[in-house]
């Protein structure tokens, strides 16, 4: 189990985390946010490489400063943007990796094999990472950060620059993984977790919104999501008056989904509010509200 | 295994076909400058053959000053192209013979003026019986040229050995071009991003958060930081020792003092060549260790791999342009990249004062640069994670 505790982080005046206080289990936890609301601060600090300003973080009791690199023994972590050799082959490469974490060669030489295997480089673990398509260098790096078999796996926006094909094996690959530890992954991207998730962090103000499932959070926007078919000139009306969500032309008429708390009018169809819904509920009312102001 | 992995990650970096490229243009010039030679004065067997018959104490009953057919480059021409390849081989061995039949004559010399700085062995004679006469027997001035006197008389003066190719090779091993450039250039190439590139490949923080990567690793990166070095020190010159003997084959030059070279004729060290050899390459992979770990701490403090490559050429060609008053200047503004040579170390008589008492360069700067070795190292453990982890 791991416990963040009273957790802040600021960088002179700027506060980026204020009192994160967060408990992770087996299975796969998303952070949500947007850019710039301290994702990868956090991560980063649950990889030991940020300090914290305060707080604390315990991993089965203990405290991870005391763990030291007991602590970093458990855990794999992918970074935003994967460090690589260009001139090594993903073989070489994994062994490097293999011989920072400790493991012995023997069971390393099965393992980075085995690994290559599922994320279906097998054919290439021999040939150098140079010519290698973005995707093909983030299922290396996910090898690298599954090499030591983490209890906490640490995926700072894994899915950036991938293709769909590449993503939606690469989303496949974390859900089998989150089975057996604690999956941290970070996002932007509300695809990259809708079903696969099974806890939801999102961060605004620099502290923890929700800590739910998706279903919870879901609950929370249930009767405040509709679409509505209109002439596009009463559009701009809208546009002022709620927030959209998303458009959809269709010759002189507009369908237009939005956000309202409130009675409805009669022509308005309710829907099931989605994660993308509410990323935008959640951040762009935030954004409206200062520019009100 | 780290180390391994380390050292391999090294080995198989572009910057290692760079360093085959510059062995392969070293080994080129030696042989251009060999194939020179010989199409200039003739074949090397004869030359050798009749240069040995002259080797051991110098008969000056015979010595006449021949024309010199050598220019400042040390390139011999002859205008007189009827001259047969013996005569040319004659010329220039008597000229050879001629030059150190006059460094042995200068041994003994006791020109006044040479009593204010004595280099010769009756000149530091004279010195010590004047500073006796006036009582200042204990002071290290008195210490300082007694212990000169006490090495150049177990020396003895320089006497001829036929040293076509040794000369060459003692100043393509031990002279500051090789130990400034080759061995400097090559140290920094391999070693400045050691440390500094990790960032540039975005493996900093991958490194960073595994259970090795802070304690290990660094030691890990230090260890093949020393070993490629010793590696590269030891392959440049075994090349340049090889190439030059087997070229030139002359092998007899070996087994003489090495004051009988003349690159070396005013050392007062005891050594055989072979011996100055041998202490030569110890004394680089010392100095070049202690070079290569103030390498390695830029590497280590600078994120930019770039800035780090800047920062260790900086440190070590700005040096050259200083113009330290002395010989003491300026081995303090070039430490410790000069104690990698040994024409330093074993050319002439430097001590330093150590508590009244004259200690030899070649002891003192093997001990600093350990020195620098343990501090660096420690600086490195304590400060690269704090440098790099906020």
């Amino acid at each position: 189990m791991l416990i963040l505790n009273q957790l802040s982080k600021s960088y002179g005046n700027e506060t980026v985390l204020k009192n994160i206080n967060l408990e992770f289990g087996k299975g796969l936890y998303a952070l949500l946010a947007p850019n710039g609301a301290g994702k990868t601060t956090l991560i980063k600090i649950l990889a030991t490489l940020i300090i914290p300003s305060s707080g604390n973080i315990m991993y089965n009791g203990l405290n991870i400063v005391q763990m030291c690199d007991q602590y970093r023994a458990e855990i794999g972590y992918l970074p935003q943007q994967v460090g690589y050799y260009a001139n090594y082959t993903p073989r070489q490469y994994l062994i490097y990796l293999g011989a920072l974490k400790d493991i012995p060669r023997k069971q390393l030489n099965g393992k980075v094999g085995q690994l290559l295997d599922l994320v279906g480089l097998s054919d290439v673990a021999d040939k150098k990472m140079r010519k290698f398509s973005g995707g093909m260098i983030q299922r290396v790096g996910i090898v690298g950060a599954l090499l030591n078999d983490p209890q906490i796996l640490l995926l700072d926006e894994p899915t950036a620059g991938l293709d769909p094909k590449e993503r939606m094996r690469f989303k496949n690959i974390v859900s089998e993984i989150s089975n057996d530890c604690t999956v941290i992954l970070s996002t932007h991207i509300t695809a990259d977790i809708d079903f696969i998730a099974n806890y939801i962090i999102m961060l605004k103000d620099h502290t923890v919104l929700y800590h739910d499932t998706a279903e919870q959070i879901r609950s929370h926007y249930k009767e405040c999501v509709y679409e509505a078919v209109m002439p596009q000139s009463r559009a701009f009306e809208y546009r002022k008056q709620y927030l959209i969500l998303s458009e959809q032309y269709d010759g002189n008429n507009v369908r237009l989904r939005f956000y309202h708390r409130g009675i409805a009018e009669q022509d308005w169809i309710l829907q099931s509010p989605n994660l993308e819904d509410i990323f935008l509920i959640v951040y762009k009312e935030e954004e409206r509200e200062t520019v009100k102001c | 295994m780290l180390i391994k992995e380390e050292f391999l990650k090294i080995i198989r970096s572009p910057r290692m076909l760079v360093m085959l490229f510059m062995l392969c243009l070293l080994g080129i010039n030696i042989f251009t400058d060999f194939t020179e030679w010989k199409k200039t004065v003739g074949n090397i067997d004869e030359y050798n053959e009749y240069a040995d018959g002259l080797n051991g104490e110098i008969d000056f009953s015979t010595i006449k000053k021949p024309v010199s057919y050598m220019d400042d480059d040390g390139r011999y021409h002859f205008a007189d192209e009827t001259k047969s390849n013996n005569d040319k081989i004659r010329a220039v061995v008597q000229e050879r013979y001629y030059y150190v039949a006059e460094r042995n004559k200068g041994w003994w010399s006791s020109e006044e003026e040479q009593l204010e700085y004595p280099y010769t062995y009756t000149g530091i004679e004279n010195y010590l019986s004047c500073l006796r006469n006036n009582g200042m027997e204990d002071s290290y001035k008195y210490r300082y040229y007694a212990k000169e006197l006490l090495m150049l008389n177990q020396v003895g003066a320089p006497q001829f050995v036929n040293s076509v190719g040794t000369n060459e090779l003692l100043q393509s091993l031990f002279g500051m071009q090789t130990s400034f450039i080759a061995i400097c250039i090559s140290l920094i190439i391999l070693t400045a991003p050691i440390f500094s590139g990790e960032d540039a490949n975005n493996m900093d923080m991958i490194i960073l958060s595994t259970k090795n990567g802070r304690g290990k690793d660094v030691r890990a990166k230090l260890v093949s930081s020393a070993l490629i070095g010793f590696l590269w020190i030891t392959v440049l010159y075994l090349v340049l020792l090889l190439i030059h003997l087997l070229l030139y084959k002359n092998f007899s030059a070996l087994w003489v003092n090495m004051n009988w070279i003349p690159v070396f004729h005013g050392s007062p060290y005891h050594l055989t060549t072979i011996q100055l050899i041998f202490w030569g390459y110890i004394a680089y992979l010392i100095g070049g260790l202690a070079v290569n770990m103030i390498y390695c701490l830029f590497s280590a403090m600078l994120k930019s791999a770039v800035l780090s490559f800047l920062s260790c050429f900086l440190i070590t060609l700005l040096p050259i342009f200083f113009n330290p008053n002395g010989l003491t200047g300026m081995i303090a503004a070039h430490f410790p990249q000069i104690s990698m040579s040994a024409d330093m170390l074993f050319g002439s008589y430097i001590a330093v004062n150590i508590f009244g008492r004259p200690i030899l360069y070649s002891i003192t700067a093997p001990v600093l640069s350990i020195f620098i070795i343990l501090c660096i190292c420690l600086v490195i453990k304590r400060l690269y994670v704090k440098i790099r982890i906020h």
